[in-house]
């Protein structure tokens, strides 16, 4: 009778505690859904801001994609440039050469004198002041013969006079009004400088044809 | 019976202390994803930036090529582009 009891007791006391075991389990179970439906909430949540931040990165890899390559590009058009303009610099470099030779030449006269022409029939003529340099003082430059050329184009009674002062150049020579407020430069050097950008664009077009 | 009792109280605490972490939780796992994203960004820019300048290597070694090209055009020219100019002067 009483081994019955206990028996009885055993199983009720066996079966609470399984129940009990079992709302535990329940419990934790319950406890871990919570948990990562809430995971899942801020997954889903935060896609929006994890996309712009996606979004950010691909623009930030374009633009230093292309910046990188841009740049890369125009430091070989800059050194293929600048050699250009080496070239184009060496062949106006030449020209200096070859017209210091030049103007030891007997060709070189009839040059110096169309410049002093030239001059003058820009500044109209009346008495005007030629300046050359020290070799050039010594070259048959016929001024008369030039003077009568100034007259015929402008009209104007002329007279040229070479100047005591001199000129360093390459050649060619400064002409000035005889109050000295006009003053021409056509000595090779200016005409050179004067002209530089055309001279260069015409000296690229044959260089680099 | 005490024993249930005891394990509804248990169950109760279980479940409390999982929706008091709750907040945190959600903090968390929202910085992760975050995290994530802000990570494959910076590798995509890593990646942009390796490839962009194995592209501009090959890109500045085509520079002596042109260079080359550039001196060969003006050694033959050369003298005709002085010429041009002198006759400017001379003729």
């Amino acid at each position: 009778m009483e081994s019955e009891v206990q028996g009885i007791i055993d199983q009720i006391l066996h079966d609470a505690r399984e129940n009990a075991e079992s709302i535990l389990m329940e419990a934790r179970k319950s406890a871990e859904m919570m948990i990562e439906k809430q995971k899942e909430l801020a997954r889903q949540k935060s896609k929006g801001e994890s996309s712009s931040i996606l979004k950010r990165g691909e623009d930030d890899a374009e633009t230093i994609r292309r910046t990188i390559i841009t740049d890369a590009k125009r430091t070989v058009s800059w050194m293929v440039l600048s050699e250009k303009e080496r070239l184009v610099t060496s062949v106006l470099d030449e020209v200096k050469t070859r017209l210091r030779a030049f103007s030891q030449s007997e060709n070189y006269v009839p040059i110096l004198q169309k410049l002093i022409v030239d001059a003058g029939i820009v500044l109209s003529g009346e008495k005007l002041e030629v300046l050359l340099s020290e070799q050039d003082e010594t070259l048959p430059l016929e001024l008369g013969i030039l003077t009568k050329k100034i007259i015929e184009k402008t009209g104007k009674e002329t007279e040229l006079m070479i100047s005591n002062k001199k000129i360093k150049s390459l050649g060619g020579c400064v002409i000035k009004t005889h109050d000295g407020r006009i003053v021409i430069d056509n000595t090779f050097s200016d005409i050179l400088k004067r002209r530089e950008r055309e001279l260069k664009f015409e000296t690229a077009k044959i260089l680099f044809h | 019976m005490k024993i249930l009792e005891e394990a509804n109280i248990q169950a109760e605490k279980i479940k409390q202390e999982a929706e008091e972490k709750l907040v945190e939780v959600y903090r968390e796992s929202y910085e992760e994803a975050t995290a994530e994203a802000e990570c494959r960004s910076v590798e995509l820019v890593n990646e942009a930036r390796g490839n962009a300048e194995r592209e501009a290597k090959n890109i500045l070694r085509t520079a002596d090529r042109r260079i080359e090209e550039v001196q060969e055009k003006a050694r033959k020219n050369f003298d005709t582009a002085v010429d041009f100019i002198l006759n400017e002067f001379t003729s």
